[in-house]
């Protein structure tokens, strides 16, 4: 894989990646498995 | 609001109240800072690279395509991470980024990249992390020119001055990264 396949590898599920995220945090915050580091 | 936002407070003369603690969510394995900007909640993020550490991509498919694109003058470290920020709320929706198409050039161009090097800064801190990358893509124009102009403003000036240098100066081909200074 060079960097341009890479790079898209990332772009291509950036943005459904953020939306995964932030519904894990809500589940994880609703469920008090938020652990402060 | 969510307990992890109580006590943040916007302001811009005293940044860090804007921005929260470090969190982990274990069973995900990635870690989190929120912060506030012009009274939209935001979160960013730490994910690792490594597809055995729930990441994208086998560590060392990573290293190669990085290494071979700094010409052998960066080593990929062991346990890398990708940073990522984006709204808590509205997750639903394509605007993602949740920017205000009113809001004053200033505050993208000086406050908000401000607030996002202090997140940077507590990540690096608590994850021990010696380097993340960056890939600041969107499937909409406008997000991608506001997210260039935040790579911008932390490459020029924000990175020297939170200890972090850039791993290659060739502003082309989409990535960014930054290396601990020790």
């Amino acid at each position: 894989m060079d960097i341009k396949e890479l790079v898209n590898t990332f772009q291509k599920v950036k943005e459904e990646e953020l939306k995964r995220l932030a519904l894990e945090v809500k589940k994880a915050s609703e469920a008090g498995r938020l652990l402060k580091v | 609001m969510d307990k992890y936002y109580i006590d943040l407070i916007e302001s811009d003369n005293e940044l860090e109240n804007s921005v929260g603690d470090v969190f982990y969510i274990q069973s995900s394995n990635f870690y989190l800072v929120p912060f506030v900007h012009d009274d939209v909640q935001y979160l960013t993020y730490f994910t690792p690279v490594a597809k055995e550490h729930g990441g994208m991509v086998e560590i060392d498919v990573f290293k190669k395509a990085i290494e071979s694109n700094t010409e052998g003058t960066h080593s990929v470290s062991d346990s890398p991470f990708v940073f990522k920020f984006g709204l808590k709320n509205k997750f639903d929706s394509s605007d993602i980024y949740g920017f205000d198409p009113e809001q004053k050039i200033g505050r993208i161009f000086f406050t908000l990249p401000r607030k996002l090097a202090i997140c940077v800064r507590k990540l690096m801190e608590k994850t021990d992390a010696e380097e993340f990358y960056f890939l600041p893509g969107s499937q909409c124009e406008e997000h991608q020119k506001k997210l260039d102009i935040w790579y911008g403003r932390f490459s020029n000036k924000l990175a020297e001055q939170h200890s972090l240098a850039p791993i290659h100066q060739n502003s082309e081909g989409g990535w960014y990264g930054y290396k601990r200074i020790s």
